[in-house]
């Protein structure tokens, strides 16, 4: 039996959306295809394609008024359609679909270098839960990064201006650091409940929220945060499905009481449990870093830059740049000092290379290599990637060389960075300024010198 | 159960001739019941809908729909009408079915699903012919009570 997929949506997603489904199913229960629909309504997307089901897939008939994702598609037959087309001419489509003459879309999956920064490409479990971790992520740090940021300045008035009882007290510094405090202490609620939504949806919210929230109270961290995130999403997913079954009357019923409660009072319930146990746990890791930052700064600035400067805003990078957030949270300056350094370093490498050794770089180059002062100085670590893309295998490792010996000096150094992002526009708030910018520089010179060593010519300019 | 579909704003017997004055006769159903908060606003984000694309659909079916806050309580004016309308869209059969959906932005997903299950019924032709064939509001309740 031919197996088929189909997309619909429309822009509001109230009705259209739902029309098509279903007529593209009748067509293809007609036809005598096996047929799975997925719906971008304003309910959100249900019943969606999975990685495994579009491997599998004949033919995806994409009948759609509003943009929905089209690159996991790439290298299967796909049929692009209007929804309206998709309502009335269902039957024909299914017929094009079947018929085996559908042209297959767009290139192959992406390969060579680009394969390298898209690792998130990757199906399987281990990219779910990357990508569920990632929405928590992706949520939670503009709160550290305002609450950060917020904290930080206060310390302009000195680092006890918030104390009523110093000297330094300030009643201005003391607002900011507490409007920073709350951005901040919403930190592991919002990871966690943004964890639990990307795997179960709205519904996942409530619990999620509330492990956070106990997560936070009780000290068990961000370590209790994730657990509860993906427990709280889990359970859900599995509520809501078990529930399916329920008559449409209770449909209401089910999500705004019977799925919140039941999650709410069950995942509350293992989060309190869990409290003292993951508590040991999430201190015994901090306490672990900061030995590390103590007793092997060497060690830690090598796998901090190799880490930051391996794939640039990826994955690689993110963990090392999450690891520093959430230290930043717990107040831990030391250990962001380092990523920032190492994040920043790459690109100001490649601007550096591009300034000492001009007749090696073509003229578009050093444009390019101008914008990445720019972005090096507001840690967009990013700008580097269309040079390491050209050459990966001799530019990274350079680059982590550079970003290395940055990230071992800085914490050789000891110096603590209290924002998790803004580059050097918070160099204010950084204690050894001077420093920390010597630091990353001697890093990236070293590291433009081998560059632009070991560079060729260009061959025309 | 959200009473989205209410006597008061079912007509079996709709005038219009064109997609300008079936949109005005609809909405003017559904200001009469109070459903609206302001009718010039909900009928400027019906056009901007049906800018994007007609939303008829086909099957002699029209599905003018907008989201806004312009709307009182969600509700679903329907109409039937026995002459047909020139609707315009792809389709060039004559629209005898016309359902107006009116919901806020914050409406639940209750709404929704109601909306997204009354759509995939109207895939059905035999339940199309028994709508279009009803001759009082009642009824036509009736037949629609039947999929919520």
């Amino acid at each position: 039996m031919k197996k088929l997929l189909g997309v619909t949506g429309c822009p509001t997603g109230i009705a259209h959306t739902f029309m098509a489904a279903e007529a593209l199913k009748k067509a293809a229960e007609a036809a005598g295809a096996e047929m799975k629909v997925e719906t971008n309504g304003a309910i959100g997307v249900e019943n969606a394609l999975t990685a495994e089901d579009i491997a599998g897939a004949d033919c995806i008939i994409v009948a759609c008024d509003k943009k929905v994702d089209m690159e996991r598609f790439n290298g299967k037959p796909v049929l692009e359609v209007s929804v309206s087309h998709g309502i009335q001419h269902a039957a024909e489509l299914v017929a094009e679909a079947i018929s085996g003459k559908v042209p297959v879309r767009g290139g192959k999956a992406p390969d060579g270098v680009d394969a390298m920064f898209q690792i998130d490409a990757k199906p399987g479990a281990a990219h779910e839960i990357y990508k569920h971790l990632m929405n928590g992520v992706s949520h939670m740090i503009p709160f550290v990064v305002a609450g950060g940021v917020l904290v930080a300045v206060s310390f302009l008035w000195g680092i006890y201006s918030f104390d009523p009882n110093s000297e330094q007290y300030n009643p201005t510094a003391a607002l900011l650091k507490q409007i920073g405090g709350f951005s901040m202490g919403l930190m592991v609620p919002v990871l966690t409940a943004y964890i639990a939504s990307s795997i179960a949806d709205r519904p996942g919210l409530v619990s999620g929220f509330v492990a956070g929230t106990i997560a936070a109270a009780t000290g068990s961290g961000f370590i209790g945060g994730i657990l509860g995130g993906f427990m709280a999403g889990y359970l859900c997913r599995f509520l809501v499905k078990s529930l399916s079954g329920l008559p449409r009357e209770f449909e209401g019923l089910k999500s705004i009481f019977l799925v919140p409660l039941v999650s709410v009072a069950v995942i509350g319930g293992i989060m309190c449990l869990l409290a003292g146990p993951v508590a040991s746990v999430n201190t015994a890791m901090m306490d672990f870093l900061s030995n590390l930052q103590n007793s092997n700064p060497v060690i830690l600035g090598i796998v901090i830059g190799c880490m930051c400067a391996f794939d640039m805003g990826g994955p690689v990078n993110k963990a090392a740049y999450v690891t520093g957030t959430l230290l930043l949270g717990q107040g831990n300056y030391f250990f962001m000092a380092g990523v920032s350094a190492a994040c920043i370093t790459p690109p100001i490498l490649i601007a550096l290379a591009t300034t000492i050794f001009k007749g090696k770089f073509t003229k578009d180059e050093r444009a390019a290599g101008m914008v990445n002062y720019i972005l090096g100085c507001t840690h967009i670590t990013e700008g580097a990637i269309p040079f390491a893309a050209k050459s990966p295998l001799t530019v990274l490792p350079i680059l982590m060389l550079g970003s290395s010996i940055s990230a071992v000096l800085t914490y050789l150094m000891k110096i603590q960075v209290p924002a998790p992002h803004g580059g050097f526009l918070i160099l204010a708030l950084v204690d050894q300024p001077l420093a920390w910018v010597l630091c990353i520089l001697i890093g990236s010179a070293v590291g433009a010198v081998i560059y632009g060593i070991t560079r060729q010519k260009p061959a025309e300019e | 159960m959200a009473k989205l579909f209410q006597e008061d704003t079912i007509s079996t017997d709709l005038q219009a001739k064109d997609r300008e004055q079936v949109i005005d006769e609809m909405i003017a159903l559904l200001d009469r019941a109070g459903v609206l908060r302001d009718a010039a606003a909900y009928k400027e984000a019906i056009y901007a809908r049906e800018e994007l694309s007609s939303t008829g659909i086909g099957f002699g079916i029209a599905i003018p729909h907008a989201k806004c806050p312009a709307v009182r309580e969600a509700r679903v004016a329907v109409g039937i009408s026995r002459q047909g309308i020139d609707y315009g869209g792809e389709s060039t059969e004559k629209v005898r079915l016309v359902f107006m959906i009116a919901v806020q932005d914050t409406d639940d997903d209750l709404h929704l699903r109601t909306l997204a299950s009354l759509s995939r019924r109207l895939i059905d032709p035999v339940f199309r012919n028994r709508l279009s064939g009803c001759r009082e509001p009642e009824e036509v309740l009736q037949l629609l009570q039947e999929i919520q």
